[in-house]
């Protein structure tokens, strides 16, 4: 619903030929895929929970949630945003999954998603010639593949150390996007495989911690909340992994962030927002008992 | 003093490493943004700068935003998740019209 807003005219922002932005006064742009997907999220997450008996015996529970998802994803596949739209619907798929999907079901699900991505992506010309781009990005080098082409050579010239911060030549306009979804490509090449691997166990440590987090409150029977913190999970690591796949050139290229480096206003704040009502959700699970200094 | 002691156990339970990867991956994000968007934002903005200004207003709007996210108990998401959009919606029209 929220994603409908883009299409009303002098509110939608449009950049690099995907109108994705709305403004609304002296308020930075909003790219509206991030609250919208934060309120998917925490519907799909309180679907899972009420409907905690159907979901494990009947395939259309899958099929009611739907009512929401669907319009959703052609809203943003109107913009267009092909790469949300496989978040949110893994996403979905992967918390059914945890929620106790039927495992037959849920391989019947993911030849269906499977499909549907594989036909979204043989209607939409540009898809393909992006699809063609990433499987020989060298072929047509100052074309469609130059993006990605200059995002392997800054990678590929940080080497193991990198060529030191702000030594950087590929930000200077070689590489577009830079600043955004590109940033890891700039982050490889100033600071090398090391600056890689840190960065990579931050976010590793943190999705490990809101996965902790999660099955402690399914542990203790909060099964919202349990499902919500596993939901924003998978998140933040396919939203990770898809970012760098695109920056190393393993997956086609995609406007998505890397969540809390990219700039991008909404994006970051609402990813901040996120991570805070996990962060509320881990200090509502029940505490251990501290009785250190008794028993010291 | 009651509520006192219930904001206590709050805060005991939050989870350091969760906060430390976040606020580390905050700070390394910001100086490379800071490096990357450097000359991008000579030529759009005029300021080296620019673009971290604009990022830093972001990670104070969410980090407010966030500790108001984090006082509200989870349970509400569930009760109103539904109604949010709409909401949303709701209150963008009357802002607009």
């Amino acid at each position: 619903m929220l994603l409908t807003i883009v299409f009303i005219p002098d509110i939608g922002v449009t950049a690099n030929g995907a109108t994705r932005w709305i403004k609304i006064g002296p308020l930075p742009n909003i790219q509206v895929v991030d609250p919208a997907r934060l309120l998917l999220l925490i519907y799909i997450s309180g679907y899972c929970y009420r409907q905690q008996e159907a979901l494990t015996s009947d395939f259309m529970s899958f099929v009611k949630p739907m009512i929401f998802i669907i319009p959703a994803c052609l809203l943003l596949l109107g913009q267009p945003d092909f790469g949300s739209t496989v978040i949110i619907l893994s996403v979905t798929a992967g918390l059914f999954f945890i929620a106790g999907f039927k495992i037959r079901y849920f391989l019947a699900l993911i030849i269906i998603l499977g499909l549907a991505f594989a036909f979204l992506i043989y209607i939409e010309p540009y898809r393909m010639s992006r699809l063609a781009g990433f499987l020989e990005p060298w072929k047509d080098a100052l074309g469609v593949g130059y993006q990605l082409t200059n995002s392997l050579i800054a990678i590929g010239s940080g080497g193991i150390f990198g060529v030191g911060l702000g030594e950087s030549i590929q930000k200077l306009f070689y590489l577009p996007e830079a600043h955004t979804d590109f940033i890891f490509a700039i982050i490889a090449e100033e600071l090398g495989l090391m600056g890689t691997i840190l960065i990579l166990s931050l976010y590793g440590l943190l999705i490990s911690r809101i996965f902790v987090i999660g099955f402690k409150a399914i542990q203790s029977e909060l099964m919202f909340q349990g499902y919500l913190c596993i939901s924003i999970g998978i998140w933040l690591s396919l939203q990770v992994i898809i970012n760098l796949g695109v920056n190393m050139g393993l997956l086609p290229t995609k406007g998505l962030t890397l969540p809390l480096i990219s700039y991008g206003s909404s994006s970051i704040a609402i990813t901040l927002i996120t991570l805070a009502i996990v962060l509320r959700i881990g200090c509502e699970n029940p505490q251990p008992k501290k009785n250190l200094r008794n028993s010291g | 003093m009651a509520s006192n002691k219930r904001q206590n156990s709050l805060l005991n339970g939050i989870d350091n490493l969760f906060v430390i990867a976040t606020i580390f991956l905050l700070i390394g994000g910001l100086v490379m943004l800071a490096s990357a968007s450097m000359p991008i934002a000579v030529k759009n903005l005029g300021d080296p700068y620019g673009y971290v200004y604009k990022q830093l207003t972001s990670i104070a709007l969410g980090l407010s935003a966030g500790l108001v996210a984090f006082l509200i108990p989870s349970r509400i998401w569930e009760k109103f998740g539904i109604l949010l959009p709409i909401l949303a919606i709701a209150a963008h029209n009357s802002f607009h019209s």
